[in-house]
């Protein structure tokens, strides 16, 4: 059937005037056969796995974007958790494994790859408590490496020994890159029921249960939706959820075509359409503009969580509809860096830390790219990783935490992360001690709502 | 299937002037695209809108060739030209 002038129009219009973009094309990649008991072969083996099969990922990725006319903005590489890759590990083995990928991402051209990882929720090896050990060193010695840590599930319930270790963790990485705005905190998320086919990072590693290769697409497109609702100005929420459905699935089918392409032309099998909103930090590609346009007179006022709960599931409903595999993270991301609308709210003391906290338990993800006061204390940072936590294994959800404490910066302060990590004002923390409940340790059971057999 | 050949989307926007689709038939033409379907208007006195919609053949120009003539096109007419693969918009507006 013949395209119309109008079809033709609304798309370009998408992409001009409305920032429609694929967020996100990664390449997930198996390295459990690079594993071996000396640490140097397992660099070595990953450095020449990575090269080689992410070697033309940058190179098709802008082929597609030229020919479909629509920009892929990043192009990635999310590998297999490296803790269990090295049989008898030191730190040392650890950094030389993270130089290795931050080498060969360099080499293939890719700005972030994924996969430092660890899933911990029930406890750890000898091996993944030398991989903790090693963790900040080897953030603060590369560039390009993303690490993620799972600490808890639905099924096993929270890891509060390792919830502590990571409030340590998170203070170490700032210390060390103190000079540099404590960026090595930017590339550490912390999870609840994480996924592995999720393609955002700073969290995307290539689960167990994956296949060799997969290619995992993130979709992006808050100047869409925010577009669409100036459309309905006025009717009711029954409308605004029609409408922000209607936008996902174009967006939706936009991200399924190209990634079939990709995984077409790469060779290698498609995995899944993470139907995410992700903002940037150009004019209009804001979520936190969205919910004002619902109503809001600014993001963070009472109703923020409804609006967001509407938001987050219309885009879901849309979405799921326009693609054959829905997978990752899927929903709305509020990370407070990247969106104007949100930094402001966030300047203006209208949006606060509990506020946010709230409001994950309805989107995807969770605390994202929050700068808070250097002199945050590691037991208060375990705490805001603990009700995080909380609230994705209660809720059978991913919930995440990327907190940073920026070392000699105070509430009032803003850091400038620079590129796509954007600028984030401190936001204020609790001054009231949890190191208690912290110092307790152990493991908080899983709760009924794991036990679904 | 030849790496070039499908159905594509050309779309200008720019100030009117003389010889705007010429031109754009001749490159198209000379790279045995065949044009299948073409609109155009100006709106506003000047505005000039044109989509039109060719088959690439598959012993004619490819994508990239196609779409280095056009951008040199642009560039003398003074207007905004692009090339797209058609199923994007297939894609997007069709169930």
């Amino acid at each position: 059937m013949r395209l119309s002038l109008d079809e033709i129009y609304a798309t370009l219009q998408m992409v001009r005037e409305a920032n429609l973009d694929i967020r996100t094309a990664t390449l997930g990649l198996n390295l459990q056969d690079c594993a071996h008991p000396d640490g140097a072969v397992v660099a070595r083996q990953v450095g020449e796995r990575v090269r080689r099969m992410a070697e033309r990922l940058k190179p098709e990725t802008a082929r597609l974007s030229a020919e479909y006319g629509i920009p892929i903005v990043n192009a990635r590489v999310a590998v297999t958790p490296v803790a269990n890759l090295i049989g008898n590990p030191t730190p040392d083995d650890f950094i030389r494994l993270a130089r290795a990928l931050d080498d060969a991402a360099k080499e293939v051209g890719v700005d972030f790859i994924g996969g430092f990882s660890a899933l911990l929720e029930k406890g750890t090896t000898r091996a993944e408590r030398v991989y903790l050990d090693a963790l900040p060193h080897a953030l603060a010695e590369t560039g390009r490496v993303c690490a993620s840590v799972n600490v808890a599930s639905t099924h096993a319930g929270i890891n509060m020994d390792v919830v502590g270790r990571m409030g340590r963790i998170v203070t170490e990485a700032a210390a060390l890159t103190a000079h540099a705005e404590a960026i090595a905190c930017a590339k550490l998320v912390v999870f609840a029921n994480a996924v592995g086919d999720n393609p955002f990072m700073a969290g995307a590693f290539h689960g167990f249960g994956e296949p060799e290769a997969a290619i995992n697409v993130g979709i992006s497109g808050p100047g869409v939706v925010s577009r669409a609702l100036d459309g309905v100005a006025g009717a009711d929420l029954g409308v605004v959820a029609e409408t922000i459905k209607r936008a996902a699935f174009q967006i939706t089918r936009a991200g399924e075509l190209v990634g079939r392409e990709l995984s077409r032309r790469m060779g290698v099998g498609f995995g899944v359409l993470d139907l995410s909103l992700a903002p940037t930090d150009k004019v209009g590609d804001s979520v936190g503009e969205i919910l004002e346009k619902m109503g809001l007179s600014r993001v963070g006022m009472h109703g923020s969580t409804a609006a967001l709960a509407l938001l987050n599931d219309a885009v879901k409903k849309g979405g799921a509809f326009a693609s054959s595999y829905v997978g990752g993270l899927s929903g709305a991301f509020i990370p407070v860096s990247e969106d104007r609308v949100m930094i402001r709210a966030v300047a203006d003391g209208h949006l606060t830390l509990d506020k946010l906290e709230a409001m994950t338990s309805v989107c995807s993800v969770g605390l994202d790219m929050i700068a808070i006061p250097g002199d945050t204390p590691a037991e208060t940072i375990a705490a805001i990783i603990a009700d995080e936590a909380a609230i994705g294994v209660i809720n059978r959800k991913t919930t995440a935490v990327r907190i940073i404490p920026v070392p000699g910066k105070d509430v009032g302060d803003t850091v400038r992360f620079g590129g796509l990590l954007g600028e984030a004002p401190v936001m204020p923390v609790h001054k009231e001690s949890a190191a208690g409940l912290i110092a307790r340790g152990g493991r908080i059971p899983a709760p009924l709502q794991g036990l679904r057999n | 299937m030849h790496p070039g050949a499908g159905r594509v989307v050309v779309t200008v926007q720019g100030i009117d002037r003389v010889g705007i689709v010429a031109e754009v038939a001749r490159v198209l033409a000379e790279g045995k695209a065949n044009l299948t379907d073409i609109s155009q208007s100006v709106l506003r006195d000047d505005l000039f809108v044109m989509v039109a919609v060719a088959d690439l053949a598959e012993n004619g120009a490819g994508f990239d060739e196609l779409s280095a003539a056009l951008a040199a096109s642009a560039a003398t007419l003074g207007v905004d030209i692009r090339l797209q693969r058609e199923e994007i918009f297939r894609a997007m507006h069709r169930v």
